[in-house]
């Protein structure tokens, strides 16, 4: 007999955003900074995530794909706005004025079109992930994909080994580069394809 | 109040009187390589072909503006040497291990092809010993071993070439890195290879240099990007210099560029 699975709804976004903050930080070794740093009418972030050189302001659908956007676009405003205040409250938790913003938006429900057309438009990177969640409201268990093709940069998961062979690739052993130096060279390249350059 | 009249000589202007016969060379090789020559290293790590090219052409735009040049060329193999590049101009070049090329109205090329196998670093600093005349630039063509560079002995300026993709950027910064740890009086040149928009050319540059000024205190100078088209690559199929040639083309007219923003670099820094 097969047994089909059928998403489970959850209406408490604080849950929410605790479940999605527990994937993305599992599966990209995301940071997480804190949560509803921003909301309301001023705009929404309903995770702040750090990664390497980017910051990510992650906000989860609470309602249409507009709404949604218009709102996350407004806490990008916002923190722009409040950069002083954030640096002076999260300066120790790796915010800084290097760091890139990346806005992350989940929903249920996503049009691949509408995101692709966002993506083209915006100034800001922007990732999209469509999530389901199973289970039940007890033990609920999250998927995720990413819609858009723009994922979290897949650097930040390389070995060691994997670096050693990317010097001896290059020849510039003797330059002696650690691996926090390639990892942020790579992060500096990566926000210049952010930028189509 | 009047100044005075200064009596006898400071100790600067005497001070070369009472120095052993080794310091006065030290000395005299030190305002030698600052007030007259100009060392160039040209690096490309990803094509010692478009490497050699370059400096070929380089060579040939600096003797148009009457600056005397050598290439001393260090090279295990002889595919993609200036020797191969310019091999059109030179009559016999299998009889020397060097030779001069001179054109009408432009200053003289002199290449001395150094043999392979010895070390290079010790080979450039003994070169320098018997460089008695004017000549303006030195132009080293070697092999892109990072065990080459730099050469403490001999302060030099350094012109980097790169492709724009990740590996190469990366490997150009980890260039720029080793050498800075030996010597910061030099200046390094970036040029980026094969890259069409000079726009996007220009940006990168931009980020670029402004992650290594902020990691390594140094700011890059930009001569501008090498655009590879169909005049370039029958330069290099007939061995002559694309400089030389009387067609224009958009390879041709960067070329140009790079060489034009070299040279007034060069000569703005020395006055």
């Amino acid at each position: 007999m097969t047994r089909i699975l059928k998403p489970i709804k959850i209406d408490n976004i604080a849950r929410l955003a605790q479940i999605c903050a527990v994937y993305f930080s599992d599966q990209y070794g995301v940071s997480i900074i804190d949560y509803h740093v921003c909301s309301g009418d001023r705009g929404s972030i309903d995770i702040l995530a750090t990664q390497g050189k980017k910051i990510y302001l992650m906000n989860i659908s609470k309602s249409d794909f507009a709404t949604t956007l218009l709102y996350s676009f407004l806490g990008y405003r916002w923190y722009q706005e409040n950069m002083d205040f954030l640096l002076r409250t999260y300066g120790s938790k790796g915010l800084s004025t290097d760091n890139s913003p990346v806005l992350v938006i989940l929903s249920a429900d996503l049009d691949m079109h509408a995101c692709s057309a966002c993506s083209d438009v915006c100034k800001v990177p922007l990732q999209f992930y469509r999530y389901s969640i199973f289970g039940s409201q007890s033990e609920p268990e999250i998927f995720v994909e990413p819609v858009g093709g723009i994922d979290f940069p897949v650097q930040m998961q390389q070995k060691p080994a994997e670096f050693d062979d990317l010097r001896k690739e290059l020849k510039i052993e003797l330059a002696r580069l650690s691996d926090d130096e390639i990892l942020e060279f790579q992060d500096m390249f990566q926000s210049l394809e952010d930028r189509n350059l | 109040m009047q100044e005075s009249g200064r009596f006898g000589r400071s100790l600067d202007e005497v001070f070369h009187c009472f120095l052993s016969e080794d310091v006065k060379r030290e000395v005299k090789n030190a305002n030698f390589y600052a007030d007259n020559t100009h060392v160039i290293h040209c690096l490309h790590p990803g094509s010692i072909l478009i490497q050699s090219f370059l400096i070929t052409n380089l060579a040939f735009e600096l003797a148009r503006y009457q600056l005397s040049v050598i290439i001393l060329e260090h090279m295990d193999y002889q595919e993609g040497d200036v020797l191969s590049i310019a091999k059109s101009l030179i009559p016999d070049h299998n009889a020397f291990h060097g030779f001069s090329v001179k054109i009408n109205g432009c200053a003289n090329i002199t290449l001395v092809d150094s043999a392979s196998g010895k070390d290079f670093r010790r080979h450039v600093s003994g070169w320098f010993e018997v460089l008695i005349n004017p000549e303006r630039f030195l132009l080293i063509n070697s092999e892109n071993i990072l065990e080459n560079f730099p050469n403490q002995q001999v302060p030099s300026d350094i012109i980097l070439m790169t492709r724009t993709d990740r590996k190469s950027l990366l490997q150009a910064y980890a260039y720029i890195k080793y050498m800075l740890e030996y010597d910061t009086t030099g200046r390094i040149y970036i040029v980026f290879d094969e890259i069409q928009d000079e726009e996007k050319a220009q940006k990168i540059f931009t980020h670029f240099a402004q992650y290594i000024d902020r990691k390594l205190c140094q700011t890059p100078i930009f001569l501008g990007p090498l655009v590879h088209d169909e005049l370039l690559y029958r330069s290099i199929k007939v061995q002559e210099p694309l400089v030389l040639s009387q067609e224009d083309s958009i390879s041709k007219q960067c070329l140009m560029s790079i060489c034009d923003k070299f040279i007034m670099s060069e000569q703005m820094e020395t006055g």
